[in-house]
């Protein structure tokens, strides 16, 4: 039920503009990156300065009102929706407030673009590492919600690696700031627990990031093998030899010809079962042996061939490809379950072929898509989401490749979060006790849960708490 | 005192073979009679900044390998796990633990991550809380939590582990840690050589440190410096690396795997300090260092501008004015020091007996912190996560003070 007082309040403070309480402005908050999921927020707010987040957070706690922050909702868990509750967009609150080439760091507002950022500093001689598919749209706030993590975190690791500090509002209004850029930390580590709480723990205003170098010289390969098997054994190959490549990524047959006939077509072999693109950067000393010992992996473990590109353009062009094979699989069909499973690497050739038989068993077309150098696998079902029946048999494939997946050792997210999409594995990967804790810390930031509720802990586990022994102690110390 | 037998005589002996059921025993008979806990490694850091009371637990004897896949460069140990032996299992299989944490081969791998002790020559300048994946702990209520996984990437669920990384065992006894592995790389060496005059201070020389290299800069009482740099990778690149560090050095040279301990281990009588501004002021801070501790040796960090500051056995006198020479230390020199200075005493000397106020002044030094926003809202987090682990305030008491 929208609440007329608070309307009035959230446009006294950032204007009748920033405010959006009609359908047909709402409709476009009603789903974020993940198609399959749709609810609409009963108010979005827009403040376009750290003191209006500040104030808003405020009245919405004077107000009781829960609600969820958002970047520019490219998130792939349904994380960022708000059904029937207030929705924050940060995007307006967009400057790099400044970049410090001699200590290698930015400070940041939650709504600079990732690949914004990169832009900003490469004149330094500088980027900000993590790179996610959607970086040519994501922010970093939202990075900072998710542990946003992309193809290079390979060797340059996720987000968490990359954030030093971070002012946030928590949900009951007050201000702080997490970590310290350039000082020892004095207490726990919040803002690494601050760093992939999915909107759950408050907003962070102002994001510290640290930048790295820009590698003196880049060599990309494409390899291209004649069954996925080999592929997988190349990833281990790699790994093996002490190597740690920028980015290992695989793509199998049925991503490659979805990206082959996009817009995006990247000049991949149509014929291939998969092909890796294997990445290494730095120093230039040394370089071009990791090159050539990449390419031996590769061809010892059954690659058909090893194309390598050094030139920028033609490097542009195979990421292009791979990063927007997502959007490639929308020439499928209109919806997509995407997934986000991460495996012991020696397991990835069990866990393809058993997810290669599960589709077949379902009778739907699985393309798998991923960063094999992580393990993190990201199994995605293009399909009709008006046809009930194919829908069903999507689901029931998806909830049997997470158990595999975690049946062999593995998680059930390793970059996109759980949000909602993910809430029913979570009983799965964790006990009862552990599932617990984390709803103690996350009380910890919002005793009254109304930032982002409902998502990442299934609401009956926290319940479940409250009912133990000791949790009953715990309550009656505190009252 | 009236206890549970297995911690009976100062700790769980070796003859206890269900450590970790004796563990959660012991954690949960500590709850029901709110007996604090000391809990102890090999019990090397347990002389740092803030004594700990109560009846000591020893997770030592809970050691070994859980599960080792070298495939997955994932490794599993239990808590009382050595670093000696963490790296005799890891090297069989062409692979190592990237830190080299300060203290000694003993030291367990529970009190490098409850520590989130940091080395002289930590492989790419790696910290703790990059290498953790996923631990298991007894919290303050006597149960078995599970935190992250063993696989390298994971964001399901909220990051317990980042909240152990570094609590000094406030939150729980961890038990058993998974750990990202690196494969050795083909070349891997620790060079070292007598710093040019001038070069500690040079813009360039923080700037040139990039790739798999980490540099400590050793700065004797004599005003005698010495570059350490830890440098890996094929020939190639190892022969690029050695010549970056000699245009620092007088003249390069290898050192041995005893010298490379010397220089991470840590005297008993000794105490240390560490301290930390903008890496662009790190060499100010190491001048600053040494004008306000004449007789210590300091190891700089010119990639993270930090300076740790040991001084072996110190006097008397010199002991008890400590607090106040570190405050005047930390209060820095704003001209100087723009970025401010963060002070954090790890250590007294074994035989020293500091008194609970001398360690509380001392150990409420730390961050130069950010104007405008205050940080009580960071300090209220500490004290609700604090009691929301540990509800009785069982373990490592008064680590924190919260």
């Amino acid at each position: 039920m929208r609440d007329p007082t608070l309307v009035t309040t959230l446009v006294d403070l950032v204007g009748a503009r920033w405010v959006k309480n009609r359908a047909a402005e709402l409709a476009a908050y009603d789903a974020d990156g993940l198609p399959g999921y749709r609810a609409r927020p009963q108010l979005a707010v827009f403040p376009g300065t750290r003191n209006e987040v500040i104030a808003v957070v405020r009245a919405l706690a004077a107000a009781r009102m829960p609600f969820v922050p958002r970047g520019a909702g490219t998130g792939l868990s349904g994380g960022a929706l708000a059904n029937d509750i207030v929705l924050v967009g940060l995007n307006r609150l967009s400057r790099i407030l400044e970049v410090d080439p001699v200590n290698r760091i930015a400070r940041v507002e939650p709504g600079v673009v990732n690949a914004r950022l990169s832009r900003a500093v490469a004149p330094h001689g500088l980027q900000y590492a993590p790179d996610p598919s959607s970086q040519s749209v994501c922010t970093i706030g939202g990075n900072v919600a998710e542990n946003a993590g992309g193809p290079h975190c390979l060797k340059y690791g996720v987000t968490l690696n990359h954030i030093v500090e971070c002012e946030v509002v928590l949900p009951n209004g007050d201000v702080t700031r997490l970590g310290s850029a350039f000082g020892e930390s004095d207490g726990y580590d919040l803002l690494g627990v601050f760093v992939g709480s999915e909107g759950c723990f408050g907003i962070a205003t102002e994001i510290t990031v640290r930048l790295v170098p820009l590698p003196d010289r880049v060599y990309t390969l494409l390899a291209d093998f004649p069954s996925v098997n080999a592929a997988a054994r190349a990833v281990s190959a790699i790994v093996a030899t002490g190597i740690v490549p920028a980015a290992l990524e695989m793509m199998d047959n049925a991503t490659i010809r979805a990206v082959e006939a996009s817009v995006y077509a990247a000049g991949y072999p149509v014929d291939a079962a998969a092909i890796l693109l294997c990445e290494v950067d730095g120093i230039a000393a040394g370089l071009e042996e990791d090159v050539a010992i990449m390419r031996e992996c590769c061809m010892r473990s059954g690659a058909r061939g090893v194309r390598i590109a050094t030139e920028d353009a033609e490097r542009a062009r195979l990421w292009q490809g791979r990063k927007k094979a997502f959007g490639a699989m929308g020439r499928i069909a209109p919806a997509l379950v995407v997934q986000d499973a991460v495996v012991p690497r020696t397991k990835l050739p069990e866990v393809l072929a058993a997810i290669g038989a599960i589709g077949v068993a379902h009778g739907v077309q699985v393309c798998n898509v991923f960063h094999a150098g992580d393990g993190n696998l990201h199994p995605n079902i293009p399909y009709d989401a008006s046809d009930a029946e194919a829908s069903a048999r999507v689901h029931a494939a998806m909830s049997q490749i997470m158990q595999a997946c975690i049946d062999i050792g593995g998680t059930i997210t390793g970059e996109h979060g759980v949000g909602l999409d993910k809430l029913p594995y979570m009983e799965s990967l964790f006990d009862a006790e552990s599932l617990a804790t984390m709803c103690r810390v996350r009380e910890a930031f919002d005793p009254e849960k109304r930032a982002n509720p409902g998502k990442v802990i299934p609401v009956h586990s926290c319940r479940e708490w409250l009912g133990t022994p000791a949790s009953r102690t715990v309550a009656s110390d505190q009252t | 005192m009236a206890w549970h037998p297995g911690i009976a005589n100062g700790g769980i002996g070796p003859d206890v073979t269900d450590c970790l059921s004796r563990l959660t025993a012991a954690v949960r008979e500590a709850v029901a009679t709110e007996t604090p806990l000391r809990i102890a490694g090999s019990g090397s850091w347990l002389h740092g900044m803030q004594p700990c009371v109560g009846v000591k637990l020893s997770v030592r004897e809970h050691a070994g390998v859980v599960e080792y896949t070298p495939g997955d460069l994932v490794i599993t140990v239990r808590g009382g796990t050595t670093l000696e032996e963490l790296t005799q299992v890891t090297h069989e299989q062409g692979q190592m633990f990237p830190l080299t944490p300060y203290g000694t081969p003993s030291s367990t791998i529970g009190a490098v991550v409850a520590t989130a002790a940091s080395g002289a020559l930590s492989y790419e300048a790696l910290a703790i809380r990059d290498l953790v994946l996923g631990c298991r702990t007894i919290n303050g209520t006597g149960a078995v939590v599970r935190a992250g996984g063993r696989v390298v990437k994971n964001v399901a669920g909220f990051d317990l582990v980042r909240l152990h990384t570094g609590a000094n065992g406030t939150l729980g006894v961890i038990t058993e840690v998974s750990l990202r592995l690196h494969a050795q790389p083909p070349v891997h060496a620790v060079v070292a050589g007598a710093l040019r005059e001038g070069a500690a201070a040079d813009a360039t020389f923080m700037l040139d440190h990039r790739q798999p290299l980490a540099m400590v800069v050793q700065m004797l009482p004599d005003g005698a410096s010495m570059l350490y740099a830890r440098i890996a990778g094929n020939a190639s690149r190892v022969a690029a690396l050695r010549s970056v560090c000699a245009r620092y050095v007088e003249s390069l040279r290898e050192i041995t795997t005893a010298e490379r301990r010397a220089l991470c281990n840590v005297a008993d009588e000794a105490f240390v300090l560490r301290a930390r501004t903008a890496p662009s002021h790190g060499a100010a801070l190491a001048a600053h260092a040494r004008a306000h501790f004449p007789n210590a040796t300091l190891l700089y960090h010119p990639d993270r501008g930090t300076v740790r500051i040991t001084e072996v056995a110190p006097s008397a006198a010199h002991l008890s004015a400590l607090p106040q020479v570190i405050r005047s230390f930390a209060h820095g020199s704003a001209t100087r020091l723009p970025h401010g200075i963060s002070a954090v005493l790890e250590q007294w000397p074994v035989s020293y007996q500091p008194t609970l106020e001398s360690c509380h002044a001392s150990a409420h030094l730390a961050a130069p912190h950010h104007a405008g926003t205050p940080r009580a809202s960071a300090k209220q987090l500490d004290v609700t996560i604090k009691r929301a682990l540990d509800p009785h305030r069982i373990f490592n008491r008064p680590r924190f003070a919260v």
